[in-house]
Protein backbone atom coordinates (compact mmCIF):
# COMPACT_ATOMS: atom_id res chain seq x y z
CA UNK A 1 0.00 0.00 0.00
CA UNK A 2 1.33 3.42 -0.89
CA UNK A 3 -0.09 6.86 -0.35
CA UNK A 4 -0.07 10.02 -2.35
CA UNK A 5 -1.24 12.98 -0.32
CA UNK A 6 -1.53 16.56 -1.42
CA UNK A 7 -3.03 19.46 0.46
CA UNK A 8 -3.21 22.30 -1.96
CA UNK A 9 -5.78 23.73 -4.28
CA UNK A 10 -8.12 22.88 -7.12
CA UNK A 11 -7.95 24.58 -10.52
CA UNK A 12 -9.14 24.21 -14.13
CA UNK A 13 -12.37 22.44 -13.34
CA UNK A 14 -14.12 21.10 -16.42
CA UNK A 15 -17.00 18.71 -16.99
CA UNK A 16 -18.86 16.62 -19.54
CA UNK A 17 -22.61 16.09 -19.29
CA UNK A 18 -23.69 14.85 -22.69
CA UNK A 19 -27.48 15.02 -22.73
CA UNK A 20 -27.50 13.61 -26.27
CA UNK A 21 -25.99 10.48 -24.79
CA UNK A 22 -27.16 7.11 -26.17
CA UNK A 23 -27.51 4.15 -23.84
CA UNK A 24 -25.04 1.37 -24.47
CA UNK A 25 -25.31 -2.36 -23.91
CA UNK A 26 -21.98 -3.87 -22.92
CA UNK A 27 -20.77 -7.14 -24.45
CA UNK A 28 -17.52 -9.01 -24.03
CA UNK A 29 -15.34 -6.63 -26.05
CA UNK A 30 -13.85 -3.59 -24.36
CA UNK A 31 -15.49 -0.42 -25.65
CA UNK A 32 -15.41 3.26 -24.74
CA UNK A 33 -18.29 4.33 -22.52
CA UNK A 34 -20.45 6.90 -24.26
CA UNK A 35 -20.33 10.33 -22.71
CA UNK A 36 -17.20 9.80 -20.62
CA UNK A 37 -14.44 11.15 -22.88
CA UNK A 38 -12.87 14.45 -22.06
CA UNK A 39 -9.85 16.28 -23.46
CA UNK A 40 -7.85 17.96 -20.77
CA UNK A 41 -4.62 19.90 -20.36
CA UNK A 42 -3.43 20.33 -16.76
CA UNK A 43 -2.14 23.80 -15.96
CA UNK A 44 1.56 24.25 -15.34
CA UNK A 45 2.50 23.25 -11.81
CA UNK A 46 -0.36 20.84 -11.23
CA UNK A 47 0.69 17.69 -9.41
CA UNK A 48 -2.40 15.55 -9.99
CA UNK A 49 -5.60 15.34 -11.94
CA UNK A 50 -8.89 14.04 -10.56
CA UNK A 51 -11.37 12.31 -12.88
CA UNK A 52 -14.79 11.72 -11.34
CA UNK A 53 -17.74 10.04 -12.98
CA UNK A 54 -21.22 9.11 -11.87
CA UNK A 55 -23.28 6.85 -14.13
CA UNK A 56 -26.01 4.24 -14.05
CA UNK A 57 -26.02 0.60 -15.07
CA UNK A 58 -29.19 -1.42 -15.47
CA UNK A 59 -29.84 -5.15 -15.51
CA UNK A 60 -30.65 -5.26 -19.22
CA UNK A 61 -30.47 -7.77 -20.86
CA UNK A 62 -29.25 -10.31 -18.26
CA UNK A 63 -31.90 -9.83 -15.61
CA UNK A 64 -30.22 -11.73 -12.79
CA UNK A 65 -26.48 -11.39 -13.39
CA UNK A 66 -25.05 -8.08 -14.56
CA UNK A 67 -21.43 -7.04 -14.11
CA UNK A 68 -19.46 -4.23 -15.72
CA UNK A 69 -15.65 -4.34 -15.85
CA UNK A 70 -14.60 -0.68 -16.03
CA UNK A 71 -11.25 1.10 -16.27
CA UNK A 72 -9.94 4.62 -16.84
CA UNK A 73 -7.91 5.08 -20.01
CA UNK A 74 -5.88 7.87 -21.59
CA UNK A 75 -4.67 8.70 -25.06
CA UNK A 76 -1.76 10.97 -25.95
CA UNK A 77 -2.32 10.64 -29.72
CA UNK A 78 -5.81 12.09 -30.07
CA UNK A 79 -7.56 8.77 -29.52
CA UNK A 80 -5.59 6.51 -31.84
CA UNK A 81 -4.31 4.36 -29.01
CA UNK A 82 -5.56 4.04 -25.44
CA UNK A 83 -3.75 2.98 -22.26
CA UNK A 84 -5.36 1.68 -19.07
CA UNK A 85 -4.25 3.50 -15.92
CA UNK A 86 -3.04 1.25 -13.08
CA UNK A 87 -5.32 1.07 -10.07
CA UNK A 88 -8.45 2.10 -11.94
CA UNK A 89 -9.91 -1.29 -12.84
CA UNK A 90 -13.21 -1.78 -11.09
CA UNK A 91 -15.93 -4.43 -11.21
CA UNK A 92 -19.52 -3.47 -10.36
CA UNK A 93 -22.59 -5.65 -10.43
CA UNK A 94 -24.80 -8.24 -8.80
CA UNK A 95 -25.76 -11.88 -9.16
CA UNK A 96 -29.14 -13.11 -7.99
CA UNK A 97 -30.62 -16.57 -7.80
CA UNK A 98 -33.81 -15.07 -9.18
CA UNK A 99 -34.44 -12.40 -11.78
CA UNK A 100 -33.93 -9.32 -9.65
CA UNK A 101 -33.67 -6.55 -12.27
CA UNK A 102 -31.00 -4.56 -10.46
CA UNK A 103 -30.09 -1.01 -11.43
CA UNK A 104 -27.23 0.71 -9.70
CA UNK A 105 -25.61 4.10 -9.69
CA UNK A 106 -21.84 4.07 -9.56
CA UNK A 107 -19.49 6.88 -8.65
CA UNK A 108 -15.78 6.59 -9.25
CA UNK A 109 -13.10 9.07 -8.16
CA UNK A 110 -9.66 8.61 -9.68
CA UNK A 111 -6.55 10.62 -8.87
CA UNK A 112 -3.75 10.34 -11.41
CA UNK A 113 -0.40 12.12 -11.87
CA UNK A 114 -0.54 15.30 -13.92
CA UNK A 115 1.00 15.39 -17.40
CA UNK A 116 2.24 17.96 -19.87
CA UNK A 117 0.13 18.90 -22.87
CA UNK A 118 -3.23 17.68 -24.07
CA UNK A 119 -4.53 14.24 -23.20
CA UNK A 120 -7.83 12.45 -23.69
CA UNK A 121 -9.39 10.54 -20.80
CA UNK A 122 -12.30 8.13 -20.98
CA UNK A 123 -13.89 5.18 -19.27
CA UNK A 124 -13.94 1.89 -21.13
CA UNK A 125 -15.15 -1.54 -20.24
CA UNK A 126 -17.05 -4.70 -21.01
CA UNK A 127 -19.49 -7.10 -19.43
CA UNK A 128 -17.85 -9.74 -17.29
CA UNK A 129 -19.12 -12.47 -19.63
CA UNK A 130 -21.72 -13.09 -22.30
CA UNK A 131 -24.22 -13.99 -19.59
CA UNK A 132 -23.36 -11.06 -17.33
CA UNK A 133 -24.29 -8.19 -19.63
CA UNK A 134 -25.64 -4.83 -18.56
CA UNK A 135 -26.58 -1.53 -20.13
CA UNK A 136 -24.88 1.75 -19.42
CA UNK A 137 -27.28 4.65 -19.02
CA UNK A 138 -30.54 2.74 -19.39
CA UNK A 139 -33.10 4.08 -17.00
CA UNK A 140 -36.77 3.45 -16.34
CA UNK A 141 -39.30 6.08 -15.37
CA UNK A 142 -42.58 5.61 -13.58
CA UNK A 143 -44.54 6.09 -16.79
CA UNK A 144 -41.83 5.81 -19.37
CA UNK A 145 -39.43 3.03 -20.28
CA UNK A 146 -36.05 3.40 -21.86
CA UNK A 147 -35.20 6.88 -20.77
CA UNK A 148 -31.50 7.51 -20.69
CA UNK A 149 -29.28 8.54 -17.82
CA UNK A 150 -26.10 10.15 -19.08
CA UNK A 151 -22.75 9.95 -17.31
CA UNK A 152 -21.67 13.02 -15.34
CA UNK A 153 -17.94 13.59 -15.61
CA UNK A 154 -15.80 16.19 -13.91
CA UNK A 155 -12.07 16.69 -14.21
CA UNK A 156 -9.87 19.12 -12.30
CA UNK A 157 -6.27 19.68 -11.32
CA UNK A 158 -4.65 19.63 -7.90
CA UNK A 159 -1.68 21.78 -6.98
CA UNK B 1 -12.20 41.40 10.71
CA UNK B 2 -9.93 38.59 9.56
CA UNK B 3 -10.27 36.04 6.80
CA UNK B 4 -8.99 32.50 6.70
CA UNK B 5 -7.84 32.05 3.12
CA UNK B 6 -5.65 28.96 3.49
CA UNK B 7 -8.38 26.38 3.82
CA UNK B 8 -7.77 22.69 4.25
CA UNK B 9 -7.87 20.68 1.02
CA UNK B 10 -6.52 17.13 1.12
CA UNK B 11 -6.53 14.51 -1.62
CA UNK B 12 -5.14 11.17 -0.48
CA UNK B 13 -4.83 8.43 -3.06
CA UNK B 14 -3.93 4.95 -1.81
CA UNK B 15 -2.61 2.26 -4.12
CA UNK B 16 -3.54 -1.02 -2.50
CA UNK B 17 -1.45 -4.16 -2.98
CA UNK B 18 -3.77 -6.42 -1.03
CA UNK B 19 -7.45 -6.77 -0.40
CA UNK B 20 -8.88 -6.06 3.03
CA UNK B 21 -11.25 -8.70 4.30
CA UNK B 22 -13.92 -7.56 6.72
CA UNK B 23 -14.73 -10.81 8.50
CA UNK B 24 -14.77 -9.85 12.15
CA UNK B 25 -17.36 -8.33 14.44
CA UNK B 26 -14.71 -6.00 15.83
CA UNK B 27 -14.23 -2.70 14.08
CA UNK B 28 -11.05 -2.30 12.07
CA UNK B 29 -9.65 0.70 10.25
CA UNK B 30 -10.46 0.88 6.55
CA UNK B 31 -7.16 1.12 4.69
CA UNK B 32 -6.73 4.47 3.01
CA UNK B 33 -9.48 6.19 4.99
CA UNK B 34 -7.33 7.71 7.72
CA UNK B 35 -5.98 11.20 7.39
CA UNK B 36 -3.95 13.56 9.52
CA UNK B 37 -5.52 17.01 9.13
CA UNK B 38 -2.52 18.46 10.96
CA UNK B 39 -4.97 20.59 12.92
CA UNK B 40 -2.57 21.09 15.81
CA UNK B 41 -4.18 24.36 16.85
CA UNK B 42 -7.57 22.61 17.13
CA UNK B 43 -9.22 25.15 14.87
CA UNK B 44 -12.97 24.72 14.29
CA UNK B 45 -13.63 23.81 10.67
CA UNK B 46 -16.54 22.85 8.47
CA UNK B 47 -15.37 19.95 6.29
CA UNK B 48 -16.56 17.42 3.85
CA UNK B 49 -15.11 13.92 4.05
CA UNK B 50 -15.48 11.94 0.83
CA UNK B 51 -14.10 8.42 0.44
CA UNK B 52 -14.38 6.34 -2.72
CA UNK B 53 -13.85 2.60 -2.30
CA UNK B 54 -15.05 -0.79 -3.45
CA UNK B 55 -16.65 -3.69 -1.57
CA UNK B 56 -17.51 -7.19 -2.71
CA UNK B 57 -18.62 -10.45 -1.23
CA UNK B 58 -15.82 -12.27 0.53
CA UNK B 59 -14.39 -14.87 -1.91
CA UNK B 60 -12.46 -16.56 0.89
CA UNK B 61 -15.51 -17.11 3.04
CA UNK B 62 -16.15 -20.74 3.96
CA UNK B 63 -19.84 -20.04 3.48
CA UNK B 64 -20.82 -20.41 -0.13
CA UNK B 65 -23.79 -18.10 0.14
CA UNK B 66 -22.01 -15.28 1.87
CA UNK B 67 -23.35 -11.74 1.39
CA UNK B 68 -21.76 -8.69 2.81
CA UNK B 69 -23.49 -6.63 5.46
CA UNK B 70 -20.88 -4.20 6.67
CA UNK B 71 -21.23 -1.61 9.41
CA UNK B 72 -19.11 1.48 8.91
CA UNK B 73 -18.59 4.60 10.98
CA UNK B 74 -16.43 7.69 11.02
CA UNK B 75 -14.12 8.25 13.95
CA UNK B 76 -11.98 11.16 15.13
CA UNK B 77 -8.87 11.41 17.28
CA UNK B 78 -6.21 13.77 18.50
CA UNK B 79 -3.56 11.09 19.11
CA UNK B 80 -3.66 9.00 15.93
CA UNK B 81 -6.27 6.68 17.48
CA UNK B 82 -3.92 5.55 20.21
CA UNK B 83 -6.20 6.24 23.17
CA UNK B 84 -8.36 9.13 21.98
CA UNK B 85 -10.92 7.36 19.79
CA UNK B 86 -14.31 8.92 19.23
CA UNK B 87 -17.28 7.83 17.17
CA UNK B 88 -18.78 10.88 15.50
CA UNK B 89 -22.52 10.98 16.25
CA UNK B 90 -24.67 10.50 13.15
CA UNK B 91 -21.90 9.14 10.96
CA UNK B 92 -22.73 5.43 10.89
CA UNK B 93 -23.94 3.60 7.80
CA UNK B 94 -24.31 0.11 6.33
CA UNK B 95 -23.52 -1.37 2.95
CA UNK B 96 -25.30 -4.59 2.04
CA UNK B 97 -27.09 -6.49 -0.70
CA UNK B 98 -30.02 -8.86 -0.20
CA UNK B 99 -28.64 -9.90 3.15
CA UNK B 100 -32.03 -11.21 4.29
CA UNK B 101 -31.27 -14.48 2.51
CA UNK B 102 -27.63 -14.81 3.54
CA UNK B 103 -26.74 -18.42 4.13
CA UNK B 104 -29.47 -19.64 1.86
CA UNK B 105 -29.69 -20.17 -1.87
CA UNK B 106 -33.11 -18.50 -1.97
CA UNK B 107 -33.19 -15.03 -3.37
CA UNK B 108 -29.58 -14.23 -2.65
CA UNK B 109 -27.59 -11.54 -4.36
CA UNK B 110 -23.85 -11.56 -4.70
CA UNK B 111 -22.56 -8.10 -5.35
CA UNK B 112 -19.43 -6.10 -5.98
CA UNK B 113 -19.95 -2.37 -5.83
CA UNK B 114 -18.19 0.97 -5.74
CA UNK B 115 -19.21 3.32 -2.97
CA UNK B 116 -18.59 6.95 -2.15
CA UNK B 117 -19.14 7.88 1.48
CA UNK B 118 -19.80 11.61 1.68
CA UNK B 119 -20.17 13.31 5.04
CA UNK B 120 -20.12 16.90 6.26
CA UNK B 121 -18.66 17.80 9.64
CA UNK B 122 -19.55 21.08 11.28
CA UNK B 123 -17.24 22.84 13.75
CA UNK B 124 -14.81 19.95 13.68
CA UNK B 125 -11.61 20.56 15.62
CA UNK B 126 -9.86 17.20 15.89
CA UNK B 127 -6.65 16.19 14.13
CA UNK B 128 -7.39 12.74 12.66
CA UNK B 129 -10.31 11.12 10.84
CA UNK B 130 -10.84 7.56 9.70
CA UNK B 131 -13.50 5.04 8.75
CA UNK B 132 -13.80 1.76 10.60
CA UNK B 133 -15.75 -1.30 9.50
CA UNK B 134 -17.00 -4.63 10.83
CA UNK B 135 -19.21 -7.44 9.57
CA UNK B 136 -22.71 -7.94 10.93
CA UNK B 137 -21.62 -11.44 11.89
CA UNK B 138 -18.84 -13.82 10.92
CA UNK B 139 -20.95 -16.47 9.25
CA UNK B 140 -22.70 -15.09 6.22
CA UNK B 141 -22.15 -11.36 6.17
CA UNK B 142 -18.45 -10.76 5.53
CA UNK B 143 -16.97 -8.71 2.73
CA UNK B 144 -13.78 -7.67 1.00
CA UNK B 145 -12.55 -4.17 0.17
CA UNK B 146 -10.26 -2.61 -2.45
CA UNK B 147 -10.74 -4.83 -5.50
CA UNK B 148 -11.68 -8.34 -6.39
CA UNK B 149 -10.53 -11.65 -7.81
CA UNK B 150 -12.39 -11.63 -11.14
CA UNK B 151 -12.20 -9.23 -14.08
CA UNK B 152 -12.80 -9.24 -17.83
CA UNK B 153 -14.38 -12.67 -17.89
CA UNK B 154 -11.73 -14.55 -15.96
CA UNK B 155 -10.19 -15.13 -12.57
CA UNK B 156 -7.99 -12.06 -12.34
CA UNK B 157 -7.03 -10.22 -9.18
CA UNK B 158 -7.07 -6.44 -9.28
CA UNK B 159 -6.71 -3.72 -6.67
CA UNK B 160 -8.78 -0.56 -6.72
CA UNK B 161 -7.13 2.67 -5.59
CA UNK B 162 -9.10 4.48 -2.91
CA UNK B 163 -9.37 8.25 -2.97
CA UNK B 164 -10.02 10.27 0.17
CA UNK B 165 -10.96 13.92 -0.20
CA UNK B 166 -11.19 16.21 2.81
CA UNK B 167 -12.03 19.78 1.95
CA UNK B 168 -12.78 22.71 4.22
CA UNK B 169 -15.97 24.45 3.19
Amino acid sequence: MSYFKTSKKIQNYTHNVDTSFTKQQLGTSIVAYNGTEITYTPPAGATSVVYECSLQFSWSPDVAHSYACTRLQYSDDNGSTWNTITGTKVLDGTTGSVNDYDCFLTNWNFLIPAWSGERKLRLAGRAFSSTNRCTLGKSFGATEDDTTSCPHVSVYSIF
Amino acid sequence: MTYKVDKLCIFQNTSHTSHQTINSTSYTEVSGSKCDLNNTEQRNMNLFYKFNFQCGQNPTSPYSDDHYLIHMKLQSSNDNFSSDINDIPGFKFNIAHDSAYAGSTAGHDYSIMSYTAFMILENFNKRYLRLVARAYDTTNFTGMLHGYTFFDGASSTYYYDTLLQIVEI
